[in-house]
């Protein structure tokens, strides 16, 4: 059930007349956002419902005991058995089939012929996201963040809260928790603010779904020109970014309308001026989850930074996928990462960024969103001989001679889109609140929009970030 | 700039705890604001897929079907359902007229339908059958043309984006719901298409730029002066004859032409200028650049060339067979004429129609009559790598498949009477 379809509408429409005119005081509202989630999620798969819900009640009562017991020890080996569940849910539904075959993998090439089978275990959606989210409670209350709840509903209802459930942003307990239990009532501003959300998530998704064959002609099909090449990475950068922000604004824009507020989770990211600032820019939730519970477990920047860098980017590059791809794609990112810090401790860096001043900036502006697309290669090829041969593409080496004597007009459709894609997002973070303040001007946008994605909108692609 | 959408500070104001009046004015405030959005963007999109009448010819065929059960009930019902290879080459009222020339009272229909893979033309034939079945009517003959290229594998592959569309066109309400019950997200979906988009699913538009980059990809940019030359003079050929046509026909192959029961000509009815302008039309050559690209277009689209069948579609294509069967007195599978100068099978691709066309034989008993490497045709009769011209080839097609069925249709009558 996309947010995207017809189906998601219907759903959307029952669930809101319930929440704002039949179930009145907190209880039932808090059973029917449970409820309307778990439904929500039977969408999918429904025999994955037990999983959701055993992760969630595992971390409910772990965060109990560890909020009960006074003993350091103790508190730990709760923590560990937090950390051993949710992982260990992680390991057997996502990477189980990924280890076997790498070991396998491993043999063959030392000469033996390994002969187990693999388990196809089918991944159930938005496991990542919501077993990071469960995670993260039980450490906040492990640290003194925040305190174990008592009412298993409220929390159940907060892990499946549907507008993130499957593909994010990554809450965190103090985040989400706290509304549910004070259940904030939607305001007209803020319900418009929801509607503009919903409608630019929507556009951009559209957009991204109109990238989807620019992209295959880089990445699934023969060969082809240098441009060609270009123009699908491009293709490719455009569309994860429409596809999974546009998905996050709408979940945010969802929970406006319903009276809660989630946390963004993009920031322009195509404009990031370094590495480093790429990240605070591109799935935040994500970013932030990995630095506070993972880099800074690690050592952070205390010791050995560029070790615990590379441990986290590695890991969070597996986090979206059992793939070597993924990996290499988060190894790339760390190593881009600490040679950003390394060379800005370099004096003779500073002298010439202090000089060139916002001269530097297109450069270094360029230069980042080369290296990303770089990037978005290991991302997107199938394996790593493909993206190997396409960086090779990229820069002239055995490419198509000639490209197609319509990709130029694709290119040019492509960087269109793209542009498009971050001057919605900008106009909507610097006149946003000026626009929807104008009734006149507010509604007959939304409609605009709104008809654009109806019109040629492709409700049956799924959002890429639904496989992680 | 901030770049913050959803920031604490930018929402701080905008979120507070209402009384329970307040809140009920917002929410109404929220449900009527859907309602009106979501209800003028759909109304807006249902008249403008109505404007862009995307399934003039399967809407239109659908609509007539009462028709056909109901009409002429006294006389000898023909009915060639095919593809858009049909549609170009069957004229109704050239066959009933050699017929009648042959002494047969027949009325015929031009059932072909561009685009539509035997999986689709299977639920075509299903609404066919009904409305004979609900008038208690049969067809005296019914030719159904396979057409190889439609049943492969990349046939399907390419046409996808089609099925939605298809599906929610040519299925009934309750077929519908029974694809709802079964996996609620695209019964969802294809009911919006049915009754919300008017018809006209969002892939159509979205997967058109791939589309159309394919088809400008195999499209030479700069063609010789001489090629551009000929392109011109098929264009200014093709506007004088369509200048001269009749009253309410045209060339059009995209709507139903009731009164023609879904051919595109009378010839009967055109004067003898417009047969002139016929003629001169006919008589500019091809362009082999156009063909080229053409052919290329059928080989990434439809594997013309090696013909690597889709077992999904060739099984469609047997129940479609038993369909329409259940409903004709007589019926038969016939391959059209193939442009021999571009499409040339190989031995491999041959032996697998050959083994796709036994199948067919052995699973419905129906004869194939294979008109693919007729002599009577010749390449110039043909306006692309596949279409009969509607100049030379419609003409011939006709009358030969008139000729050929006029024993079987005269045994049929006699039976009768």
């Amino acid at each position: 059930m996309l947010f995207n379809t017809p189906l998601f509408f219907l759903f959307f429409a029952g669930f809101f007349l319930l929440h704002a005119f039949v179930f009145r005081g907190r209880q039932p509202r808090l059973w029917l956002i449970l409820v309307g989630s778990l439904v929500f999620y039977a969408g999918w798969n429904y025999r994955f419902i037990p999983l959701l819900l055993f992760s969630g009640c595992a971390d409910y009562v772990l965060a109990r005991a560890i909020a009960r017991t006074d003993r350091p020890v103790q508190k730990k080996r709760l923590l560990s058995l937090s950390l051993f569940v949710n992982l260990g849910v992680l390991a057997v539904f996502k990477y189980s089939d990924f280890a076997l075959a790498s070991v396998a993998d491993l043999l063959s090439a030392l000469g033996q012929e390994p002969s187990w089978p693999t388990l196809q275990v089918v991944l159930p959606v938005g496991i990542s996201f919501y077993t990071f989210q469960s995670l993260s409670y039980t450490i906040d209350v492990y640290r003194g963040d925040t305190e174990a709840r008592h009412s298993l509903l409220t929390f159940l209802a907060a892990l499946s809260f549907f507008p993130q459930l499957v593909a994010g942003p990554i809450l965190r307990a103090r985040q989400l928790l706290p509304q549910l239990e004070s259940l904030p009532s939607p305001t007209w501003a803020g319900a418009k603010h929801g509607f503009a959300l919903f409608t630019l998530g929507l556009f951009k998704k559209t957009l991204a779904d109109l990238l989807a064959s620019s992209v295959g002609l880089a990445f699934d099909g023969p060969r082809v020109s240098v441009l060609e090449t270009w123009t699908g990475v491009l293709a490719f950068a455009a569309q994860i970014y429409g596809d999974f922000s546009g998905y996050t604004d709408m979940a945010l824009g969802l929970a406006l309308l319903l009276g809660f507020r989630l946390p963004e989770n993009f920031r322009l990211p195509y404009l990031a001026t370094s590495p480093v600032d790429f990240w605070r820019r591109w799935h935040v939730s994500l970013s932030t989850w990995l630095r506070d519970y993972l880099y800074i477990s690690l050592g952070g920047n205390r010791h050995h930074r560029s070790r615990n860098i590379m441990i986290t980017m590695a890991l969070g590059g597996l986090w979206h996928g059992a793939a070597w791809t993924f990996v290499a794609w988060g190894i790339f990112h760390g190593c881009l990462l600490v040679a950003t810090h390394r060379l800005a401790e370099l004096p003779f860096v500073e002298r010439v960024r202090s000089r060139a001043g916002r001269w530097l900036r297109p450069l270094q502006w360029a230069l980042t969103l080369y290296l990303v697309l770089l990037g978005w290669v290991l991302f997107r090829s199938s394996d790593l001989t493909t993206a190997w041969d396409l960086f090779g593409t990229l820069h002239g080496a055995h490419a198509a001679a000639q490209p197609a004597s319509v990709a130029p007009w694709l290119l040019v459709f492509v960087v269109f889109a793209s542009v498009t894609m971050h001057l919605v997002d900008w106009v909507q973070l610097r006149f946003g609140d000026a626009i929807e303040a104008r009734g006149w001007l507010f509604w007959p946008l939304v409609f605009l929009f709104q008809l654009f994605c109806f019109l040629v909108g492709a409700p049956s692609d799924a959002f890429i970030y639904f496989q992680f | 700039m901030t770049p913050s959408s959803t920031s604490s500070s930018e929402l701080d104001g905008r979120y507070q705890t209402l009384e329970p009046g307040r809140r009920r004015r917002v929410d109404l405030g929220i449900a009527l604001a859907c309602v009106l959005v979501f209800g003028s963007v759909a109304g807006t999109h249902h008249l403008l897929a109505g404007l862009l009448d995307f399934n003039g010819r399967p809407a239109g065929l659908l609509e007539h079907l009462p028709q056909l059960a109901s009409d002429h009930r006294d006389r000898q019902k023909v009915v060639v359902f095919g593809s858009s290879m049909t549609q170009a080459a069957f004229e109704p009222a050239l066959f009933d007229a050699r017929l009648d020339e042959l002494g047969l009272d027949v009325v015929s229909y031009n059932h072909g339908v561009g685009n539509l893979n035997p999986e689709y033309q299977e639920i075509l034939s299903r609404r066919i059958r009904e409305a004979l079945e609900q008038e208690d009517e049969t067809l005296a003959l019914t030719l159904v043309e396979l057409t190889p290229f439609q049943a492969t594998l990349t046939r399907s592959e390419f046409t996808a984006f089609t099925r939605d569309q298809n599906h929610a066109l040519l299925m009934t309400t309750s077929e519908l719901c029974d694809v709802a019950l079964e996996d609620p997200d695209r019964g969802a979906r294809l009911l919006t298409i049915r009754h919300v988009r008017n018809g006209l699913s969002a892939e159509l538009l979205t997967s058109l730029p791939g589309i159309l980059y394919g088809a400008l990809s195999n499209r030479d940019p700069s063609p010789p002066p001489e090629l551009r030359a000929l392109e011109e003079r098929r264009r200014e050929a093709r506007s004088r004859f369509e200048a001269l046509l009749p009253a309410g026909t045209s060339l059009d192959t995209d709507g139903w032409n009731a009164g023609l029961r879904g051919g595109r000509l009378d010839r009967a009815r055109l004067s003898a200028k417009a047969r002139t302008a016929l003629e001169d039309w006919g008589a500019v050559p091809a362009n082999p650049a156009r063909m080229r690209a053409d052919l290329q277009r059928r080989v990434d689209q439809g594997d013309i060339l090696e013909l690597h069948f889709d077992e999904t579609q060739v099984q469609a294509f047997i129940s479609l067979v038993k369909n329409l069967a259940s409903v004709s007195d007589t019926i038969e599978v016939i391959l059209l004429p193939q442009n021999t100068d571009w499409v040339r099978h190989g031995p491999q691709a041959r032996a697998r129609l050959d083994a796709v066309l036994t199948r067919i034989t052995a699973e419905t008993g129906v004869r194939v009559r294979d008109l693919q490497h007729d002599s009577r045709f010749t390449p110039r009769q043909f306006v692309d790598t596949t279409h009969l011209s509607v100049q030379e080839g419609a003409e011939t097609f006709t009358t030969i498949l008139a000729e050929i069925h006029a024993d079987t249709l005269r045994r049929a009558s006699d039976a009768r009477y």
